[in-house]
Formats: structure tokens, sequence, C-alpha cells
């Protein structure tokens, strides 16, 4: 016995010892020095003078020393969301960031915890608009009319109370109720809303009438068709947070309530989809399905939400949305509306307008609630939340939280999880837990207004729009000007592509003589299709499709592909994709052809042909750069950076930014999508193609100071929001033009990868800067650069970069890996200093080197909601003159006149039908009279009517609508 | 043996020839044992990869979710552009094709399965279609090994302790049967139906919540003590709930079957007759009780270090704990069919070769057991 407890006690300290020995050595604490100027002289090229029109913003006066964040120090570990709430409570976490659902919501109040909101999933009813190949089954929701009465079946406002503890919002719209679009829409929704409010017995009056002229009868209360019962069948969703399943329960019982019968079929993710998503509609497997969406990004622009919500040219591209016949007219308006046909605001604002109605016509989706999340934190915690991104999600979350009246102290940040996946800028970790982490370490060209989803200049001066005449394009803020012209011209030395065989830039007058060459092959491809489209059909007709076999439908398909590519004068390989698809197709024709149907065989041979030429076509390169047209774009727009950009802002390894960064930034947009590049990765392609289709050029018109035109043809209603990427920010993250250089050349070296597709494919690691095996590799290549004093991409960055300051940045590198033990650099005004891999925490201090003070976005502390009140005669004599004072403010202060957007008012009459909309000027700031002159109270009958004020304000887009009641007397 | 005429140099022969058939009869036994052993393990490997794929099903699963995922990311890519639905098109078909490749999809499910059957056996386990490990590699042998410490430390620690507390305590109430201590234990052995997870919610709520004595979960304090020393103390701090949760689960149930095992063997004449003839309980309990039990507790001692391999799925869950189990947890949720198979072929072998070993133990412990005798 004694020999067993020997054992045991060796196994437990062997344990012991072998987790302790998983213990990384955490690095010093120390935080990084102060910037050291280490660079060279930059040899330049000869600065042009562009006189800005635009205007920096003046700073204001700081009102502290402190630089960086408020905060010492961020420790960030991971928490269940189930004990999230519990452990604020017992002080073991300050903050979990990821936030909650609103089933939670009454456990923070009971807390006593202060929190912020954000958009959560979205929740609608998705039906099945397709008349069913079975004749004996009826789809009551084949009928738009039914879909669109349906939306009086359901009272939203009970859902938001039972399901969502009055948490969320009652939603009838593809649009987000606390998006601009809805603010700016905002009377044109109410008065739907009003139209569509719950009414059980209209719903059945009309839903009654469509199923008899369907041919269905109520038998007992109960909608019977061809003899049997018309029995819905709805899937409802058991898992993702849970209340899909009360909500389906009862849409169903509401369905039940005027006689159908429901089938409910209980659903995870997986098993619903393969019905709804991937099944065949016609197929009568399903009739609605308790669907929900996300939207996590304060989108300005909507438009597209209809074509992507209802139409069959969704995105969604899945059979059911192919299925759904739309109303021509909202077809063609979602279109338009998705495409951005429209030449002004006024157009797309009545657009908009008209297609909120139809999408309520047409119900393919009926909406019903816009979800929140709810981010809980102590009380004495100050944090900005975006109002669709929360708080981890916004990119001013690091400058703004901090302790309630003090600076310092450290925040203990919890969330879902960490280290998601290799955390790398180019193609690395998209979690929104390690995005979380990863916005404190970054900064960027501008600042993203949390309430907006506009931008403020965070590292440019200002900028200059230009944009063709005639595109629906506006400004809200001051630091960008904008202007109009008839034409805007790319000059011949701009940059508009990259050659990454002699890794330099291509420029517009190159790109003309490329485009002219492509135009003439692509005519000369478009000349040999006929012959070749003929070549295929004489294949097909000779091949004796009784001997199929994987073989002969590879010779068969090789041959074709030989003859296209002698003909198109194109290399065409195909090997791959046929090892890889035509023994699946041969099984399918075996299954669900039969020998004998020659014809069919052949139909699905001619299919293969198409399938195999879509998916490996050569020329689609070719095509596309012959329609390119490089003489003018839609937009240009001028970045102007400060004077002192290269002084001021420094990385976290003591290197100041350069004009090599910003270049380096320039290349990699390009270099990765050439398959002529060292570090070519095909899942760079498909995001990459449709940037060229908009992306016209580029050039530095000067780099001190950092002046850089950009053209493009892609922009966005907002000219805010029309500002180019240029400071060396990745998809993922900021990247120093060294850190870049290094990962390239161990991705060159086969050693590593950016993208986990190229890594397993290459069956190397998965570049990663924060920690883990790629470190090693990557601490080995900077010693090599070092050694080398290499200079990436020599023939172009060159002109930017010393050898010698080359050297300086890698010794840099070096010095930050020996103290900190990673590679993540960035400019934030937080850097990384301790990182626990399998522990999952990490440990993020203040950057005191950053540049600006630590209260420079303290105004965006919370969002500056607009109260509103309205003071009026709670009676009205029909005839007679009436007048409403609205009182608008934000904490008891009078909201400024110029800080709103507009005040509407909705006049409801005793059937409360809206008899009139219409704006209302301000008399003095925070103060609107509305006046109900004697012709508008004359049209109103007797009773109780109501007055409604929208007030949306410009520095929050979520509008603020208050009603007051008024009584009218002849 | 029995030969009435026997030359000198018999026995020499006879126990060569005995050492001989013994040699020929253990070397086959093993062989066939081996390949018997090794059958079984292809058998529930091939089983595991086709239940965690559901025969095939995943595919379509898989597919679906990849073309939802990329349906949404175009969309989102391509909103408010002027793009036509043709070039949308074309980027979803690409971005599609490219995911469904690096899964791995575009290969039949049957030669898959026999791929991943085939590296399996051969412990070339590859990469995962979705998981990472915490260090952001993919390689499957990374993903395991980063949490096994982990994994040993807490079912180690807890099943060890669970064992030999069971044992202990069970040969004493298995000489004490009917005291009230054996009437206690019977009594509370029905609290084991509770699972782990069950005890751990619980003790999280009292210790954690309320008291404020232990932390809610992790293996380690955010961030890490840097000193050695603390570091330990910290961490054995953190496996205080969850090990105990693991023992409590289990203490009772597992004290009950073992007293009710041994008291079979408390209760034979020969334990009576060593009582009679004077010798200590320590005593009796090591020659008379423990020794002819030994096989059966080596089994389950066996049984237990490899389980230990496998940790606690939903506990470790429940306390965060960066282990074996949650992996395999994770993993089944994203269908990783190369981290599922991975643990388990390693369970496998390791279960196999234990029976293997066992065997021959048996065989040392327990004269009565002969290798190969077919007895």
């Amino acid at each position: 016995m004694r020999k067993l407890y020997a054992i045991l006690g060796v196994i437990m300290v062997a344990a012991l010892v072998l987790s302790a020995c998983t213990t990384p050595t955490a690095a010093p604490t120390a935080a990084p020095e102060v910037p050291v100027a280490t660079e060279a002289p930059v040899p330049e090229p000869e600065p042009t003078e562009a006189a800005a029109s635009c205007v920096a913003l003046a700073a204001a006066a700081p009102t502290t020393d402190r630089k960086g964040g408020w905060l010492d120090e961020i420790v960030v570990s991971v928490v269940t969301s189930d004990s999230a709430v519990t452990q604020i409570e017992a002080g073991a976490i300050d903050i979990y960031a990821n936030g909650l659902s609103s089933k939670d919501l009454p456990a923070i109040q009971e807390a006593g915890l202060s929190y912020s909101t954000a958009s959560g999933l979205y929740y609608d009813m998705q039906y099945n608009p397709t008349v069913f190949t079975d004749e004996n089954l009826l789809n009551p929701f084949s009928n738009r009319k039914i879909r669109e009465a349906t939306n009086w079946l359901f009272d939203r406002d009970y859902i938001n109370q039972e399901v969502y503890a009055g948490g969320a919002l009652p939603k009838f719209f593809a649009i987000t109720t606390q998006f601009p679009d809805y603010a700016d829409l905002a009377d044109v929704a109410r008065k739907l809303e009003s139209y569509y409010a719950y009414d059980l017995e209209k719903a059945r009056e009309v839903i009654s009438a469509e199923m008899v002229g369907m041919g269905a009868e109520l038998v007992d209360g109960k909608w019977n068709y061809k003899g049997a019962p018309v029995t819905l069948i709805n899937l409802i969703r058991n898992d993702s947070d849970g209340t899909r399943i009360p909500i389906g329960d009862y849409v169903s019982t509401q369905f039940e309530e005027i006689g159908f019968v429901v089938d409910r079929q209980y659903k995870t993710s997986r098993e619903a989809g393969a019905i709804w998503m991937s099944g065949d509609p016609y197929a009568g497997q399903w009739h609605m399905y308790t669907a929900a969406w996300s939207a996590t990004v304060l989108d300005r622009d909507q438009s597209n939400i209809f074509q992507e919500m209802y139409l069959d040219s969704s995105a969604q591209g899945i059979p059911v949305f192919l299925a759904n016949v739309s109303d021509p007219e909202f077809k063609t308006l979602g279109d338009r509306l998705a495409q951005a046909d429209f030449k002004t605001v006024e157009e797309r604002h009545d657009m908009m307008a008209r297609a909120l109605e139809l999408s309520l016509q047409d119900s393919f989706q009926v909406f019903l609630i816009d979800g929140k999340n709810f981010i809980p934190y102590r009380t004495d915690m100050i944090a900005t939340s975006d109002l669709a991104a929360g708080i981890e999600g916004a990119m001013i979350w690091p400058y703004t939280v901090r302790f309630e009246g003090s600076e310092g102290g450290t925040v203990r940040w919890a969330t879902q999880n960490l280290y998601g996946e290799p955390w790398n800028p180019i193609a690395g970790s998209n979690w929104a837990y390690d995005q979380g982490v990863i916005r404190a370490t970054s900064s960027g060209d501008v600042m993203y207004d949390p309430y907006t989803g506009l931008v403020w200049p965070l590292r440019i001066a200002c900028a200059d729009v230009e944009v063709q005449e005639g595109l629906p394009v506006g400004k809200t803020l001051d630091w960008v000007n904008l202007k109009f012209s008839p034409e805007i011209a790319i000059p011949d030395d701009v940059w508009a592509d990259w050659d990454a065989t002699t890794q330099k830039f291509l420029t517009i007058a190159e790109m003309k003589g490329q485009v002219e060459a492509a135009q003439s092959q692509a005519a000369a491809i478009e000349a040999a299709q006929p012959e070749v489209e003929a070549k295929a059909a004489e294949l097909i007709e000779a091949f004796d499709t009784a001997t199929l076999t994987v073989e002969t439908l590879d010779a068969l398909t090789l041959e074709y592909i030989a003859f296209a590519s002698e003909k198109y004068g194109v290399e065409w390989d195909v090997t791959g994709f046929l090892a890889s698809e035509t023994p699946g197709e041969v099984e399918w024709i075996d299954a669900n052809l039969a020998v004998d149907d020659v014809e069919g065989r052949k139909g699905e041979l001619e299919w293969w042909f198409g399938y195999v030429v879509d998916n490996t076509d050569p020329t689609a390169e070719l095509l596309g750069l012959a329609s390119r047209d490089y003489t003018s774009a839609l937009r240009k727009t001028t970045v102007y950076y400060p004077t002192d950009l290269f002084e001021s802002v420094t990385w976290h390894d003591g290197s100041n930014l350069s004009i090599a960064d910003v270049v380096m930034g320039m290349i990699m947009t390009f270099d990765r999508a050439k398959t002529d590049s060292a570090i070519y990765d095909p899942q760079s392609v498909p995001g990459y193609l449709p940037f060229m289709e908009q992306f016209k050029g580029m050039k530095i018109i000067s780099t001190d100071p950092l002046i850089v035109e950009y053209y493009s043809d892609a922009y966005s209603l907002d000219a805010e929001l029309n500002i180019p990427t240029l400071f060396p920010t990745y998809t993922f993250a900021e990247g120093s033009w060294s850190m870049i250089a290094v990962s390239n050349l161990a991705e060159a070296a086969g050693e590593i990868a950016y993208s986990a597709d190229k890594a397993l494919a290459k069956e190397v690691e998965q570049t990663s800067w924060i920690g883990g095996p790629t470190i090693e590799v990557l601490a080995k290549y900077v010693d090599q650069a070092l050694a080398d004093g290499f200079i990436p991409y020599e023939a172009t960055m060159a002109q930017f970069l010393t050898k010698e300051e080359a050297v300086a940045r890698y010794q840099a590198l070096k010095d930050f890996y020996a103290k900190q033990g990673h590679f993540w650099i960035g400019t934030g005004p937080y850097y990384v200093d301790q990182v626990f891999l399998t522990e999952k925490s990490l440990v993020l201090k203040q950057y005191a080197a950053y540049p600006d003070f630590a209260d420079r976005w303290a105004n965006f502390g919370e969002p500056k909601l607009a109260e509103v009140e309205i003071d009026g005669p709670g009676q009205v004599k029909i005839g007679e003159e009436a007048v409403f004072d609205v009182y608008v403010s934000y904490e008891g202060v009078p909201y400024e006149a110029d800080e709103i957007k507009v005040v509407k008012f909705l006049l409801y009459d005793a059937k409360n039908q809206i008899v009139k909309v219409a704006i209302v000027e301000a008399t003095e700031d925070g103060l609107y009279k509305i006046v109900l002159d004697a012709e508008t109270t004359k049209a109103l009958e007797a009773g109780a009517n109501k007055l409604e004020v929208a007030v949306v304000p410009i520095t929050v887009s979520q509008p603020t609508f208050e009603s007051v009641q008024f009584v009218t007397a002849p | 043996m029995t030969s009435d005429t026997v030359s000198e140099d018999t026995p020499a022969v006879e126990t060569r020839k005995e050492t001989s058939s013994m040699l020929v009869r253990v070397s086959q036994y093993m062989g066939v044992r081996l390949i018997l052993l090794f059958f079984t393990v292809v058998v529930g490997v091939y089983l595991t990869i086709l239940i965690a794929n559901m025969g095939g099903y995943v595919d379509e699963i898989m597919r679906n979710e990849i073309k939802e995922r990329v349906n949404m990311q175009v969309a989102a890519m391509t909103a408010n552009k002027p793009i036509s639905p043709e070039v949308r098109k074309q980027m979803a078909a690409e971005m599609i094709a490219l995911e469904e490749e690096r899964r791995g999809l575009n290969t039949p499910f049957v030669i898959r399965s026999f791929r991943y059957l085939g590296n399996a056996l051969q412990l070339k386990f590859g990469s995962a279609v979705q998981m990472v490990s915490d260090a952001g590699s993919r390689q499957v042998s990374r993903i395991i090994l980063e949490r096994l410490p982990a994994t040993l430390l807490l079912m180690g620690s807890s099943q060890l302790i669970l064992f030999f507390l069971s044992v202990l305590i069970a040969l004493r109430l298995s000489r004490a049967y009917g005291s009230i201590w054996d009437k206690i234990v019977i009594t509370l052995s029905p609290t084991s139906s509770a699972p782990p997870w069950f005890y751990g919610i619980f003790f999280i709520l009292i210790f954690a919540a309320a008291l404020k004595l232990l932390p809610f979960g992790g293996m380690i304090s955010a961030p890490p003590p840097e000193n050695t020393l603390q570091y330990i103390g910290n961490l054995l701090k953190h496996l205080i709930l969850p090990a105990s949760s693991l023992i409590i689960a289990s203490l009772f149930i597992s004290i009950y079957t073992w007293r009710t095992f041994f008291l079979i063997y408390s209760s034979e004449d020969y334990v009576d007759m060593a009582k009679a003839k004077g010798l200590t309980d320590r005593d009796i309990e090591r020659r008379y009780i423990l020794r002819p039990t030994l096989p059966t507790i080596i089994t389950n001692f066996a049984l237990l270090l490899i389980g230990i391999w496998t940790g606690a799925i939903i506990t470790e869950t429940v306390f965060l704990w960066p282990g074996i189990g949650r992996t395999t947890f994770e993993a089944i949720g994203f269908f990783d069919t190369p981290v599922i198979v991975g643990t388990t072929i390693i369970y496998a072998y390791l279960l196999a070769i234990t029976v293997f070993i066992l065997d021959f133990i048996y065989a040392l412990v327990d004269p009565r057991v002969k290798i190969g005798s077919g007895k």
C-alpha cells in the first residue's frame, strides 16, 4: 500500500511540475523605451505642392498630461458568459466585454451593474414562397397577400416584453431600427408601423379571403385543402440564444388561432439548415423558419438590404431566395438600390421609402425584433459603446475605458475566448474577442464615430473628396471638403497596379498599354468562341454516353479544353480541377441518369463543360483587364497628413513611423494576389478582384508632409467614408514594414504562411506575431534581415528606405522581441506586455509614447441621445389653431439646433391613421414649435388624436420618439 | 515426468521442451492477442470516424455552413457597389471552392475516411480542419500535447485521490460491515447519480461567488504569477474546485462498489481463520483480502491511468479548464475529425497496450493464471 501511495505522490508531483513547465516566461513589465530617432534622411521624390482646401480640426485643450490610454494596465482573461454577472458582482472581473443576450438583462439589472447596449441578432420569420410540387399540398405563403397579412398577426411588443424582457426593439423592416437609414426614414417607417400594427382580426380577414381564393375551406375552424387540413411546418431553432423557441411557439399559436394546423419542428442550426437552406423549397418540407441575422457594424448605407433580404438576386444565393418571385417594381427598386443606381440623396430617400412599403407587401421575411446585447461592467467604470458593435467591437474603446474620476489603475477585462486563430495583420484572427484586444494596440487614419458610423481624423489632418457630378454624396463634418467635378481625369504617373516580377508599381500609362493589348486578345477570344462552342457540341454528340467513366469523361473534357486553349491562345490547366471533380460528377450521373437516357446524359455533359469552364477559365482575368477604363474615375480623394506624422507616431518597438510603412501597405494591397509573387496566396484573390474592378490608382504627392491622391470608382454616400486606408493598417491589424518584410521572407521560404488556407496547403504553420511555433521562425528571419540589411521590394522601397534605416528597424524589432517575447507591434495607446497562450490571458500596458493625450476622445463618453418633451393643449377645438412646444435636451441642457438633423411630427387621427407629416423648425436651441393650423384641425374628427415627434440628432444616429395625446371636439 | 525409466539428462530435456513449448505457446498467444487487439483498434477508430462524420452527413452540414458564411462575406464585400450578380456569384463560387478544398470536401468521404484511418493507425495526426492550438498551430499533435498537461493534472490528481481514497475506505468498511460509517456511505452512494459538473456549478456558486475563497474557473490567474512556487500554489488553488467536483461526484458510489467487492473476500473462511489466529487487521487486509483481489485492483488502476488521458469533457468546460476534454468538446462541435480521431487513436492504443500487458501482470500476481493456457 505504501508503494501505491508513493506512486500516487510521484504522479502528482510530476503532473504539477509538468503543468508548471508550461508557464511561459513572463517578460519584464517595463514599458518599451521612448522612441529614439534612428532614421537616416530619406531620399524622397520631389515634393509637389498641393494646397489643402480642407481644414484640419483644431485640437481642444487637454485636461490631462497623460498620453496614451487612461489605464495603466488591462488584464484580459476568458470567462464563461454564464458566470460573467456573478464574477463582476464578486469582484473577480470588471467588465464582460463580449456582451450578454437579452435574457441576462434582468440579472444585470438585479446585480446593480452598469451596462452598455449593442446590436444583437435581429429575428424574423422566413417564409417559403414556392408553390409545392405536390398539388395536394397548399402553401399559403406562396400568396404574397397572405405573407403581408401576417404582419398583422404578430404582436411584436408582446414578443419584446415576453421573450426579451422589454430589452429589444420591435422591428418591421429589414433596415436596422437604430441605424441612420431608419432615422432618415423615421416618418415613413412610423406610418407603416402604424398601418401594420398588431390586428388579429384584420389578419384573419385578409388571410381567410385569400385562402378561399386559393381553394381552401374552413371546416370546423380548421383550414382544409383537398380534404386534408392545411398543416404548416414551422422550423423552430432550438439552439443559438434560445429565444427562437418562444418566438416560434408564439407564431405557431397565432397561426393555430386563425385555423391552421402547425407542425412545430424544433431543430438545431445544422438540422434546419439542411432543410430550409439547401433543401428543395418546392418539395414542401417546410413553410416557415425562425431566422435571425446580425448587424455588427453601424452601417450608414443599407441600400442593399432589400435585395439582400427579399429578392432572387440576393447574394444569399440559396434556393429559397432564388424561388421568391417579387413584385416587378420592388425587384427593380431593390436591385437599383443595391447597385447604388441613384443620382441624388433625395432620390435615394424616396426610393428607400418606397422600398420600405413594398418590402412589407412582399414579406418574404417578416421582421419581428431588433435584438440587443448587453455589456455589463462595474458601476465606477466608463466605457464607450458603439451602437452596433458594442464595446469590444468599437474602435474607440481603448481611448475611453477608464475608472470614473481617476487616471491609471488596472481593468480586468473578460471576454468569451482568446487566441481563436493566429494573430497576423494580413489574414490572421478575425474573432471579435481577438480583434477587441488588437484594437487597443492599433491606431489608424481615422476614428469611427460610435454613434453615427461616420469617421473623424485620427492620424490624418483632413481630406479633399472630389466626386463626379451627379453622384449622391454629401458631407456632415467639417474636416472633409467635398466638391463635384464633371470629370475626374487620372494623371498618367499614378500607380494603378503592381508588377510582382519587377517589383515596381505600374503606372496608368503602362496600364493603358496593357488594357489595349488585353482588348485585342479579348476580341480574338470572342471571335473564336463560336468555333469552341461548336467543338463542344461536336464532342458531346460523338461521345458514347454508355461508356461513361472517370477516365472517358476526363479524356473528353481535356480534348475540349485543349481545343479552346489553342483557339483562345491561352494556357489552360484543368487537371487539378478534374482530379477533384470528375469522380463526383460520374457518380452523380450514374446515380441519377439511366444508361439508356442518352439525351439526359448529353445534357448533363453540356452542363459539365460549362461548369469546368466557369471554374477554371484563364481568360476571366484577361477579360477583366480588357474591360478596365483608366482614363477617369468617379472619385478622387486627397488625404493630408500632419507635418509631424513621422516624428510623433512611433511603433511599440520604439521606431518612428516612416513613409516606408505607408508604401509597404500599398504594395501589400496587390502582391499576395499576383501569381508571380513569392508570397502569392490564392486565398487573397477573391477579395482582390472586386477591389481591382473599382480601384483606379494612387499617387504620393509629397512625403513630408505626407499627401496622397487616391482614385477609385467606389464611393460612399458620406464624403467622410470615402477616405482610403493609407496608414499601415491591414485587414486585421497594423503592421510595420519591417515585420511585414520579415514575415514575407519566411513565407517566401515556405516556412510559414499568413492565411490558414495556404498554411494547410503548404503544410506549414500559420504566421502568428503574438506567440506559438512561428515566433522562432520569425526571429530567425529578423536576424537574417538584420545581417543582410534587407530592403524588401527593393526596386520600389529603396526610394523610401535606406539600408541603415532598415538595419535600425530590424534591430528595434530584435530588441523588442528579446524584451517582450513576441512581435505584436502597433502604434496604439496600449502595447502587449505579456502573453499567456494556454492560460488564455494577456496584459496590455499603457503606451506612454503615444502622441495623443488620453482625453482626446473623452467627448464620446456617452451617446448624446435627445430627450424630448411635448407641451400643448389637452383639448383642441376642431377648426381652430393649436400650438405645441417641443423641448429637446440632453442631460437637462437644451440640444443645440445645429446638432439636430431634423425634427418631424406625425399627426394621427382618432382612427390611428396618419393625417399629416411635417418638418418642424427650431425657434431657439432646444425649442421647436408645432403649429396645427385651423385647416389641419378641421380635418380631424372628434376623439382622441396623437401627435408624435421624431427627433434625429446629427451626433447620434438614433432617433428619439415622443408623443402626446389630445382630444378634439367641435 | 511419469516414466519409470528416467535417464539422468531427462529432466533437463524435459525442462527445455517445456520451456520451448511455453515460449511457443506464449508467442502464439501474444501474436493472436496482438492481431485481435489491433483489429479491435481498427474497428473502434473507424467507427469513431464514421460517427464523428455521421456517415458522411457532416459533409453536407459543412457545405451548408461554408455556403452560408461565404455568401454573407460576399454580400458584405460587395454591398452597395456596382458589382453585377454574375461577378458576385463567381466570387462566391471561388471562395466556396477554396474553403471546400481546404476542408477536404472535394474528396469523397469514403476515401477520406480510410485516409483518416490509415493516418491515425500510423499516428500521423496531420492538421486540424478548423481548430487551432492555443499557440496558433493547426497540427493535431500540438493541439493535443498543449492540452495534455492540464488534463493530466486535473484527472490525474482527482482520479488517483478518488481511487486510493475509495479503496482505502472501502477496505475498512468491508471489515466494519453494518457500522454507522458503512450505513452513511450506503446512504450517500445515490448522490453519485449527479455528474461532476453539477457539483461543479454548486461549488462555484458557494466557494467562488458567495464565499470568494476560490476562483471561478481557469487553470491559473490572469496574469499568472511569475514566481514558480507562487505559480504552483495558484495552480493548486484553481485545481481545488474542479478536482473536488470530480472526486465528490464519484466518491460514495466508488467506495460502495469496492466495499461490496471486498466484503465478499473479507467474509471468506480463511479470513475468519486468520482472525481467529490473532493476526492484526492490517495483516488480514494486506494478505488475505488485498492479495486475492489484486488483479481486479490492478485492472481498475490501469484503466484509470489511461482514462486520465481522455479528460472530463463537461467538467473541464464548466471550469474553463484547458484540457483534452474541452478540446474534444470543441472538436465535436466543429466536426473536426482529425482532432477527434487524434484523441481517440491514442486512447485506443493505450487501451490495447494496457489490456495486453495486463494479461502478463495477472500471471505475475496470481499463480493460478497461466498465459496462453486457455484456462
